[in-house]
This record gives structure tokens, C-alpha cells and sequence, in this order.
């Protein structure tokens, strides 16, 4: 029961939190969906009531204001009053956890106030859905660098230059409107399939995409992301085409939030966007949640590449990732990457090192070897090394920890499970150092353990 | 006739004067300026072609300051170092600068370098080199004819053929000045300046300034002097 | 010799329009015949949006390789030195450091970015100049001195790259030299600075022809010595500092294309500046579409291109200058 509560509350705070987020249009357009949740949510109020006066009280309260929401909806001017509804929306969906954390069962009255409830909701729903329609397209969003990209039609071809821009589509369900990616996209599997036949354009590296191949493509829209230089400068470029280029962030952990409300928005689909978003927001939301019981944390640095040594600094989503999975990033004090001399791990003193292996290029040996060869026996100074606690990340887990996407919650849900097995019933002699879905099934272990909603985000993020 | 008229000529070169008052008075014909090494020789060439700015003093070529009479002048310096590529051509081309009506092509006709045509400059040999850049100085149809170190590096045959030229050149009016480090190329002039440290100790007929002792007091070395044949030379005693 | 220089030009000029309709067709999208290329221009589609992508880069490219070559010839002269080459002795770089430094101060309008470029130009210039002359360098020395001065400006750039990280928004093309993300607004202003530079340095052709026979003569010739050391080198940096703007610093065009036409019509340079025009261009049209071939989708640098046929080039004339600074 306890956890129970735990997700409605989580779940309105979540709900809460997404709403900030999401932009002028997002929320219009949110509503519905998260109006539709709310009717459910009712419905389920209605069968569980057993009959008090404070909840009447408060459900009459929640009435009143729909019915409030409901006429300022019937003459809605700008689309800064939608925003202003929309906030309230949220603030409703806070009100109903509350009342079904108190309300034990229910009465007569209840339910017909509640059926009315409902009836007022749905049509606000349909409203909500005719408006955002209206107001959908032409679309001006301001994306990742801080442009605005204006998107006149719904696009129906577009070009991908990022791996993680690849997969937030994916997440969304938009992989049918992908007609060219970069040649490192290679997630979800059906887009290198495809591009391997040339169903799918390839459009050059990640780094540097070609101009004329993404201009021969004819797209409706590029999606690339912030932190690339040649993503940036195409935007001047394609304009001169009228082929608009949204740039999605990619510096933190919230940026995938950010990334899949701001693609959602351009490509007219908020709706699926935002339950992926809401998916993500709270799987962040528990895990933080699960290492707040933790009665210590785990000082660790991540080794993004051996040789010369980078790791990962603050920052950066891995960093936030980091956090999230109740773990000190020993380097969180330095900016990105650092490339830093081995000598500081002995200043540093992780307590483990995570390391990712580029796919088989390197291993936890050369890891090893590479800093007793820098070190000598001092080395084993490092408590990581000196306990053996090196765990390299390999195959799917490593792009997941590597690409700012909806997957990277599957390489914080692994670190949960590798540093902190107790938490789900596991020994820490149950976990592998080489760290791959082949040594570590993370949906098993998690079944059961966490939220549906969040089982079913990592499921996804493997199946593809 | 062009006249060149060096007053109280003083040209400082980092901090050291490399001209002392120098005055010098010329006229036509041939004037050669011999000296030892570091006597300022070339630095009074280069400062009557207007290259070397004086510190105090002027120079007046044909009546005009040395810097605006370059239409006047022709220098043909004692070393060149060109780009490798340059072809003999490229050379006289150069030395046309500001000249109209003159074609590389007739340039080599009259001055019987045909043989050079299409040959890498500096593949050529010392001596060929002068008699290509004086080719191309006397191009210019100059007043005044600035030549530094002429026959330096040229063989015997290649001293009488200049010699033979630079009087040719004096015929058609025009004023010839030269330096020699050798005294012996003096004897073509038809006058001559001694320079020493900066000054000039002698000016006059070649009989009259090289003469053996003047030379010895400047050089500082005993000297041999022979008459043959009614033409005199001094040579150093070894 | 004038037969020559007009069968060299002509030469040069057929190479050039060679290049140009090959630079239409060949890529990695999708390669035109001639008479695909013409029937793609007349229709509406994804070709004809391919054909103008490829045109303006041939553009960016044709005035990279043009400025290049005459900047660098013209540089030769100036210092009587036919190693010389913007990128060598450190223009192209000082000119990039201004550029860089320009971009990331967030200075915003694009002619700002040019006065940053062309004074960083101008600055490694008179410092390489300098230098030069206090210590009395010339032919190797010089280049060793150059050489320096472009890893001192290219150390300070790249602490400003890693500093500003992606707000650099030209990293790639400061990085490697690239004319695949350039940007129309630039390739035109570049397009008219460079001819504008150019101009004026086919102004002064007559005192650069005279200046083969160094500075001395050349002002007894009656050059304005100083005056056109002045202008020339100014219009030289002009010339770098709009090229870095479209491809970053690319090197070696500025030594190839010049000795080539050397090669062709020997050191007037009357004849020198348009056929070192037209092989620079042509360089230029070439490198990118090797670039393009090499590639496949991917964007290669530029540099590595010019670089393999320029640094052998470099050595070998470094072995025959010493006869030179003997002479």
C-alpha cells in the first residue's frame, strides 16, 4: 500500500515537473493525454468510494475548478492563456492524488458528481484536441541551441544526424518517417537494417554529414543535436533550402526529457513524446528515490577511454546518471571530458571504476595494465584496483551510458543493480565486472522491483 | 649631359656613419670610385640611386632629388639573387619598369645576349649575369648609369668586351659611374674618387689618383707598380 | 615566350572548366553526366537542389584555391622567398586565431569576423616580417620562423576551441579546412573580398615584376618600395583572413600553384598572376572533389589533401633554395 501511494504521489509530482518543462505548445497539446489520465483516474475513484464528507468537499472543489477550466477554455485568445490552463491541469492531477491517498471508499453522491466530472473532462479533452490541432502547425520551436526552428507542416521525411536523435525518435514511434541517418546510428536495429539495404539514406558520419546527401533526400526536417559544430552550421546551410534543422540537447540527463518534448512538438506527435517523457522523468525520479535509502554512496570514476585516459566530468548526462544511480563521479568537479593524468586516481581514490570497452577495443586488462604501467605498484593505491572493483560496460549498455537518449535510463537502472545489489535482493557476488545484457539481464532482475511504467521504458530500449 | 651632384653627404647606418661628409661632383663620362673594402663605396652608389636615404646632405641627379630621378637612373647592384625560375627574360622584363616601347625581345637583339633566351637566370655564370643586367640597365636608356662592382667576376675576355660597352655607353652621352674594389678597372675611367672609411681622399684623373703612394697610405700595403707597354698597373707586393 | 604563356593559359583555363562541370557532377549523392547535369538544372527536384549545393560549394572552393595561390605568389615576391605560403609562414593561422577569437567573444555581425581575421592576418604578418628582419632571415630561416609562429597561433586556438567547446560553431572547418559547411552569406562576401584583393594586387603588377630584382634595385627602378609592401601585404591578409572565413585554414595551395606556373612561364609575374589564378582554382576545384570521391558521405579535410602533394613539394624546393642563398 505504502508503495502504492508512493507511485501516485511520484507520479503527480512527475506530472507536475513535466508540465514545467514542457513548452508553450507542448502543453496544449499535453492536455489531452493527460486529461484522458485523469478520467481514468476518476473512474477508478468512483468504483473505490466509500462515502466521507471531506472528500465530497474536495471533489465538488475539483469540480468547480473544472468547470472554471472548462468555460476560460470555451474563449481562449492566446496561446499564453492555454499555457496558464494547462498549469492548472496540473495542479488538479496533484489534487486527485491526494484525494485518493484519503478517500477509502465511496457513496451514491460521490459517483454522480464523479460521473459529471468525467462528462466535463472528456469534453474539455475534445476541445483541448481541436485547439492544439489548430495551433499545432505552423510550429516555432525553440530547440536545443537556443534558435527557433519554424515547422510549417507536419513532416513526413526526415533526416537524422545522431545516433541519440535516432533513438529519441524511436522512443516516440516516429521511425517510419525516417528517410536518411548518420552511419553511426545503429539503434534500434531496424534503422542499420535498413540502411545497410538502402531503404534508409545513409547520410555520412556523425561529425560530418554530407550536405548534398541530406539535400538530394528532400527532407522536411533535420534533427540533429546542440553539441555538434557541423550540425550547427547546416542550419544556415539548409535554410537556404527551406529544409528546417531542429537541434536537440544533449549536455545532461534532463536533456532527453527536453529533447523528446521538443521533438515531439516538431513532429505534431506531444502525445506519444509525452509518456515517454513522463516514463523517463520517473524512472530519474526513483532511482533517485532508491539511493536516497542508501546508507552509503559509492565514490567512482567513469573511464570513457583508456589511452590517453578520459573520463567523464561534470556536466554531462553520464554525470547526472551517475547521481542518479546514488554514486560520487570522483571527477565531478571538472568540466565534460577531462582528459586527466592517471596519477590523479591516486588523489581521487575511487572506490570503483566504470569503464566502457568501445566495443570489444579495449578491456578491463588494459585498463589495468595502462595504470600500472603509468604508476607502477602504487596503483594499487587506487581502492578500485586494489579491490578489483572495475566493471566495463560492453555492447548495449555502453551505448546506452554513451548516447544522451531514452536508453540512457537502462545503463542507470544497470548501475543501480551493479552497485547496489541489495536493493533488489541480490549479493554482490552475483554481479559480472564485464557488464553486458548477456551477463546481466537488468529486465529480469527489475521485474517486480520497479514501477511498471519504468520496466516497460528499459524493455523497450532493449527490445529494438 | 647629366650632371650628379653629391653634397656633404652623411649616410648613418646602425649608429655607425658609412658616408662622412661626402661631395662629389660629376658630369658625364666615366668616374670609377675605388677603395678598400668597407670604404663606402657601394653605400654612395646606392645613395645616389635614391635606394639609401643620406642622413644629412642630398643628391641631385640631373637636377632633381635622387629619389625622383629614378626615370634617369639604371642600378645594376654587384650581387642578385633572384627567384630560381626567373629566366633571362624575366630579368630585362623587370628592369623596364616605368619604361615604355621597349620589348624584352629587341632588348636581347641589340645587346647580343640571343644566346640566353629561355636560359634560367641563375644557372648563368658570374660574368654573364652582369652582362645580362647591364642589358638590361642600359634598356632603360638612362641619363646616369649606376654600376656596382662591374667587373668583378668577369674574365678577361668578358673585362675588355664591358669595358668595351661602358665606352660605348659614355659615347651616347650618358653618365657612367662605377665601383672597383681593383684599381686596376679605374684605368678605363676618365675619372677617378678614392674612398677610404667613409670619405673620399682623391678625386681626379685616373693618372692622378692612382697613383702608388696615395694607394698604399689607403690600403696600407707596400705596392709594386709596372709600366708596360705605356699602360701602368699596381699590384701588391705578396 | 608569348606564344608560350598563351598556349599555358589556355592550357589552364580548358583544365579549369574541366574542374568546374566536374565539380557539378561528381559527389557523393549521386554522380551527373554532362547531360544529366544540364536536363537536372531545367527541372525541379532533389537533383537540382544537389546541382545548386554543389555550385556554390564550387564556388567556395574555385575562390579558396584562386586566393590561395595569388596571396601566396604574391607573398613570394614580397619576400623574395618562393617557399613562402600563407599557411606556412603563420598568416593563415593568425588570421584563424582572429576569426576564433572573434566568435567566441560573441561578436555578432558577420564583418567583424573579417576585421578580427584580417587583423590576426596582418599581425602574424608584420611579426613573421619582424622577426625576419631583426635577425636577418631569409630562405630557410624564414620558413623555420613561420613554421613556428603558425604552432604558437594554432596552440592559442585550440585552447580556445577546448574552452569554448561546441560554441565554436566553425570547429570543423577551423580544425581541418572545408568548404562543405560553408555558408552563402560568407562565400559571397569572401567571394568579393578575395577579387578585391586580387585586383588590387594585379594593380601593382608592375613594381611585383620589378621587385624580382629585389627591394633595392626596384627602388632605384622607381618602385614605391615601402608603399607597395604595404598594400600588397595588406590585400594579402585581406585575401587569407576571407578564406579562413569560408574553410578554416587550408594549406600548400599557396606554394603549389605558384610553382607550377613557374614551372610553365618562368618568374614575370604579369604571367605569373593569372595562370598561378587559374592553377590555384583549378587546385582548389580538384582537392575538393578528390575530397568528395575519398570520402564517400563523410567530409575529409581539406589539408590532408593539399598537404600530401605540398609537403613533399616544400622539401624538394627546400633542397634546391640553398643554391639560391648561395648566390
Amino acid at each position: 500500500m505504502v508503495q502504492r501511494m508512493l507511485y501516485v504521489m511520484l507520479g503527480s509530482i512527475v506530472i507536475l515537473m513535466i508540465l514545467g518543462f514542457a513548452l508553450l505548445y507542448a502543453s496544449v497539446s499535453g492536455l489531452r493525454g493527460e486529461i484522458e489520465g485523469h478520467s481514468r483516474a476518476l473512474e477508478e475513484l468512483r468504483v473505490r468510494f466509500e462515502g466521507q464528507r471531506e472528500a465530497l468537499r474536495d471533489v465538488e472543489e475539483l469540480k468547480s475548478r473544472l468547470d472554471r477550466i472548462e468555460k476560460s477554455l470555451g474563449n481562449v485568445a492566446s496561446a499564453e492563456e492555454l499555457k496558464s490552463i494547462a498549469r492548472e491541469v496540473g495542479e488538479l492531477s496533484a489534487m486527485i492524488g491526494i484525494l485518493e491517498s484519503r478517500i477509502k471508499g465511496s457513496n451514491e453522491t460521490l459517483t454522480a458528481f464523479i460521473a459529471n466530472v468525467s462528462a466535463s473532462i472528456s469534453e474539455i479533452s475534445r476541445r483541448v484536441n481541436e485547439l492544439s490541432e489548430r495551433l499545432l502547425f505552423p510550429a516555432v520551436i525553440v530547440d536545443g541551441a537556443g534558435d527557433r526552428v519554424v515547422i510549417l507542416s507536419r513532416p513526413s521525411k526526415v533526416v537524422s544526424l545522431a545516433p541519440s536523435a535516432t533513438e529519441t525518435l524511436y522512443f516516440m514511434g516516429a521511425l517510419n518517417l525516417i528517410v536518411g541517418v548518420d552511419d553511426f546510428s545503429d539503434f534500434p536495429r531496424v534503422v542499420k537494417e535498413g540502411r545497410d539495404r538502402g531503404e534508409i539514406a545513409s547520410i555520412g558520419g556523425f561529425w560530418t554529414p554530407s550536405v548534398e546527401k541530406i539535400v538530394g533526400l528532400k527532407p522536411d526536417l533535420v534533427v540533429g543535436v546542440a553539441s555538434v559544430p557541423s550540425h550547427r552550421a547546416l542550419k544556415a546551410q539548409l535554410s537556404a533550402y527551406g529544409i528546417p534543422v531542429l537541434l536537440l540537447p544533449n549536455s545532461r540527463a534532463s536533456d532527453v526529457v527536453e529533447s523528446l518534448l521538443i521533438a515531439g512538438r516538431a513532429l505534431g506527435r506531444l502525445p506519444e513524446a509525452y509518456r515517454i517523457a513522463y516514463q523517463v522523468e520517473l524512472a530519474f525520479k526513483y532511482a533517485a528515490l532508491l539511493s536516497t535509502k542508501l546508507e552509503s554512496k559509492v565514490s567512482v570514476s567513469a573511464v570513457v577511454w583508456v589511452k590517453p585516459l578520459f573520463v567523464v566530468g561534470g556536466g554531462t548526462w553520464q554525470h547526472d546518471i551517475l547521481e542518479y544511480a546514488g554514486l560520487i563521479n570522483v571527477y565531478g568537479d571538472m568540466k565534460l571530458w577531462p582528459s586527466v593524468s592517471p596519477e590523479t586516481l591516486l588523489e581521487r581514490v575511487p572506490e570503483a571504476i566504470i569503464m566502457t570497452t568501445g566495443h570489444g577495443m579495449v578491456s578491463r586488462e588494459d585498463l589495468v595494465n595502462q595504470l600500472v604501467g603509468v604508476l607502477g605498484d602504487s596503483a594499487y593505491k587506487i581502492p578500485a584496483l586494489r579491490d578489483g572493483r572495475i566493471y566495463g560496460l560492453s555492447g548495449a549498455y555502453e551505448d546506452a551510458f554513451n548516447r544522451p537518449s531514452p536508453r540512457t535510463i537502462i545503463a542507470l537502472y544497470v548501475l543501480l543493480v551493479v552497485f547496489h545489489p541489495q536493493l533488489f535482493d541480490l549479493k554482490p557476488g552475483d554481479i559480472p565486472y564485464d557488464v553486458s545484457p548477456e551477463t546481466l539481464d537488468v529486465a529480469v532482475i527489475l521485474r517486480d522491483k520497479v514501477p511498471g511504467q519504468i520496466l516497460e521504458l528499459i524493455e523497450l530500449g532493449l527490445r529494438g | 649631359m647629366c650632371r650628379v651632384l653629391v653634397e656633404n653627404q652623411t649616410v648613418t647606418l646602425d649608429g655607425k656613419d658609412v658616408l662622412r661628409d661626402v661631395n662629389l661632383d660629376v658630369e658625364g663620362g666615366i668616374t670609377a670610385i675605388i677603395g678598400p673594402n668597407g670604404a663606402g663605396k657601394t653605400t654612395l652608389l646606392k645613395s645616389i640611386a635614391g635606394i639609401v636615404a643620406p642622413s644629412k646632405g642630398r643628391v641631385l641627379v640631373c637636377g632633381l632629388e635622387a629619389r625622383e630621378a629614378s626615370r634617369m637612373i639604371a642600378y645594376v647592384p654587384a650581387y642578385l639573387m633572384v627567384d630560381p625560375h626567373a629566366k633571362v627574360e624575366d630579368v630585362i622584363e623587370a628592369y623596364l619598369h616605368g619604361v615604355r616601347g621597349v620589348d624584352v625581345e629587341s632588348v636581347l637583339k641589340s645587346s647580343g645576349l640571343e644566346r640566353f633566351r629561355g636560359r634560367k637566370f641563375n644557372t648563368l655564370s658570374g660574368g654573364e649575369h652582369k652582362l645580362v643586367l647591364i642589358a638590361g640597365a642600359i634598356a632603360r636608356n638612362p641619363k646616369l648609369l649606376l654600376l656596382d662592382e662591374p667587373f668583378s667576376h668577369l674574365d678577361l675576355a668578358n673585362q675588355v668586351k664591358l669595358a668595351k660597352i661602358l665606352r660605348g655607353e659614355r659615347g651616347e652621352g650618358r653618365t657612367i659611374i662605377m665601383t672597383a674594389h681593383e684599381p686596376l678597372h679605374a684605368s678605363i675611367a676618365d675619372r677617378v674618387a678614392l674612398m677610404n672609411s667613409g670619405s673620399i681622399m682623391a678625386y681626379g684623373k685616373p693618372e692622378d689618383v692612382v697613383r702608388r703612394e696615395l694607394l698604399e697610405k689607403v690600403y696600407g700595403v707596400e705596392l709594386l707598380e709596372i709600366t708596360v707597354e705605356g699602360g701602368r698597373a699596381l699590384i701588391p707586393r705578396f | 615566350m608569348k606564344l608560350r604563356f598563351l598556349s599555358a593559359l589556355t592550357t589552364a583555363l580548358l583544365i579549369l572548366i574541366l574542374l568546374l562541370v566536374a565539380s557539378l557532377g561528381v559527389g557523393p549523392y549521386k554522380v551527373y553526366s554532362p547531360h544529366a547535369l544540364v536536363r537536372a538544372v531545367f527541372e525541379e527536384g532533389p537533383d537540382r537542389a544537389v546541382i545548386e549545393y554543389r555550385l556554390w560549394r564550387s564556388i567556395a572552393a574555385f575562390i579558396l584555391g584562386l586566393g590561395l595561390a595569388v596571396s601566396g605568389l604574391a607573398l613570394q615576391r614580397l619576400i623574395n622567398n618562393p617557399l613562402a605560403d600563407p599557411y606556412i609562414l603563420g598568416i593563415s593561422s593568425g588570421a584563424s586565431l582572429g576569426f576564433l577569437a572573434a566568435v567566441a567573444l560573441g561578436l555578432k555581425p558577420l564583418w567583424v569576423w573579417y576585421l578580427a581575421a584580417f587583423s590576426g592576418g596582418l599581425l602574424a604578418y608584420t611579426v613573421i616580417v619582424a622577426v625576419a628582419t631583426a635577425l636577418g632571415l631569409t630562405g630557410l630561416g624564414l620558413i623555420v620562423s613561420g613554421v613556428s609562429l603558425t604552432y604558437a597561433f594554432t596552440g592559442v586556438s585550440m585552447i580556445l576551441i577546448y574552452v569554448m567547446g561546441p560554441q565554436i560553431q566553425f570547429g570543423f572547418s577551423w580544425l581541418f579546412g572545408s568548404v562543405a559547411y560553408s555558408t552563402r552569406d560568407v562565400i559571397v562576401a569572401s567571394t568579393f573580398l578575395t577579387l578585391t584583393g586580387l585586383a588590387i594586387i594585379a594593380y601593382y603588377r608592375g613594381s611585383l615584376t620589378t621587385l624580382l630584382l629585389g627591394e633595392d634595385v626596384a627602388r632605384a627602378l622607381g618602385v614605391k618600395v615601402h608603399m607597395v609592401k604595404l598594400i600588397v601585404s595588406a590585400s594579402i591578409a585581406l585575401i587569407v583572413a576571407s578564406l579562413v572565413a569560408v574553410s578554416g585554414p587550408v594549406g600548400f595551395i599557396g606554394l603549389i600553384a605558384p610553382w607550377i606556373a613557374r614551372l610553365a612561364v618562368g618568374a614575370g609575374f604579369t604571367r605569373l598572376l593569372p595562370l598561378t589564378a587559374a592553377a590555384g582554382a583549378s587546385l582548389g576545384l580538384a582537392s575538393d572533389i578528390l575530397v568528395r570521391i575519398a570520402g564517400g558521405g563523410r567530409e575529409l579535410p581539406l589539408t590532408a589533401l593539399t598537404a600530401i602533394i605540398g609537403a613533399p613539394l616544400l622539401f624538394y624546393l627546400t633542397l634546391k633554395t640553398k643554391g639560391v642563398e648561395r648566390l
